[in-house]
């Protein structure tokens, strides 16, 4: 519950950052994509979430792994 | 907007589910394996909201699933910030292989729930950072599909095998960070790290970084990445138990390991073609991903896709 209300105010504190739309040129590219990759990391993650033991993050969680 | 998707993908391997002399290759066991999915989903939104929505199939001779999903995003103070939730649910059912019966045997249930929480916010022209919370409940058959334990005091089987037990139940969390740097228009890095316990005491830590080129001019994308995971083993694991106990599981997944995975992938965009005369773009992708853990598991990933804009 601490972590939860840190983290609230972490986001608040964020939201108070501004960046003009006439300024995010940048942020638009590829390269700044938060996953500029998004069909290959699927695969990619659900690999991980199967061969390792944690998960998170993303959306592979259950559905089989076709690993046996 | 619909969006649909299909996947058939097979595999085959000398001994992919060898356990003593009754199965795998050795044993003539089952050495070529498909799966079928698809998945289908609807998406709407307008300035401020997106939500979408999908249903998804899996099929494998010893794994169904039957799984919804849904994502609702919503963008406040001019885009700045952004927050997403996103609810899936699995209906999945497993067989379990069983030592006495000498093989899979019938289909038992696997639900699977899961939530994540995530938002972003754009802290300057140059920067994006991205915080996120996944919650995962699982219930019902838990045991790996093929694994068994040694357990020196077995009376009855000849190798000291019996079938692996895991709880009924596993409750998992998940705390996750991105941040992604803009050097220029054309060059970023990318900075994630993940923190994940359960509550069958396996803790791990998963860092990744990477470094992006984007060409504007030639439609070219390129990305380095290193990924490093660590992890400690589930309370349940042994390498052989001593005797029999009430859970046991010598999964390597879930044994203590660190990996490293090296990864490349290369785009090409917007390659022109002209098909039976009318003009379309081609999209390529290629990547290359080697991974290697510590507890002797090495594989690598080959990745090609091709993408055709109509």
């Amino acid at each position: 519950m601490r972590l939860f209300w840190c983290l609230s105010l972490l986001f608040l504190s964020f939201s108070c950052a501004n960046v003009k739309q006439i300024d995010r040129g940048r942020l638009a590219s590829k390269a700044m994509a938060l996953d500029p990759i998004p069909e290959e990391s699927v695969f990619l993650n659900e690999v991980n979430s199967y061969r390792e033991a944690a998960v998170g993050g993303t959306a592979a969680v259950g559905g089989g792994c076709g690993c046996n | 907007q619909i969006n649909a998707n299909f996947t058939y993908d097979s595999w085959t391997a000398a001994s992919d589910t060898a356990i003593d002399g009754e199965t795998g290759a050795s044993g003539g066991g089952i050495e070529q394996q498909a799966r079928v999915s698809g998945q289908l989903g609807y998406q709407k939104g307008d300035e401020l909201n997106n939500w979408s929505t999908r249903l998804g199939i899996s099929q494998e001779y010893d794994y169904n699933s039957l799984n919804i999903g849904g994502s609702w995003v919503s963008s406040y103070a001019q885009d700045n910030f952004t927050l997403a939730i996103s609810p899936q649910i699995f209906m999945d059912e497993a067989k379990e292989f069983d030592l006495v019966a000498g093989g899979a045997t019938k289909f038992k249930k696997r639900s699977i729930y899961a939530l994540d929480v995530s938002a972003s916010q754009l802290l300057t022209a140059s920067d994006i950072l991205q915080f996120g919370y996944t919650f995962v409940m699982m219930d019902g058959m838990l045991n790996s599909i093929a694994s068994t334990v040694q357990v020196l005091d077995e009376p009855t089987d000849p190798f000291q095998r019996q079938t692996e037990e895991l709880p009924s139940k596993r409750t998992r969390h998940a705390l996750y960070t991105k941040w992604v740097h803009g050097f220029s228009d054309e060059v970023a890095t990318h900075l994630s790290y993940r923190f994940y316990q359960d509550d069958w005491q396996i803790q791990a830590h998963t860092a990744e970084a990477g470094l992006r080129w984007a060409s504007s001019e030639s439609d070219w994308f390129m990305m380095p990445t290193l990924r490093f995971h660590q992890q400690s083993a589930t309370k349940y694991f042994e390498k052989e138990f001593a005797t029999s106990e009430k859970y046991m599981t010598s999964a390597s997944d879930l044994a203590q390991f660190n990996s490293t995975r090296f990864g490349l992938h290369f785009g090409q965009d917007a390659i022109s073609i002209k098909p039976f005369g009318h003009t379309s773009e081609l999209e390529l992708s290629v990547g290359a991903y080697m991974y290697q853990r510590t507890n002797g598991l090495t594989y690598s990933i080959y990745q090609v896709g091709v993408g055709v804009v109509f």
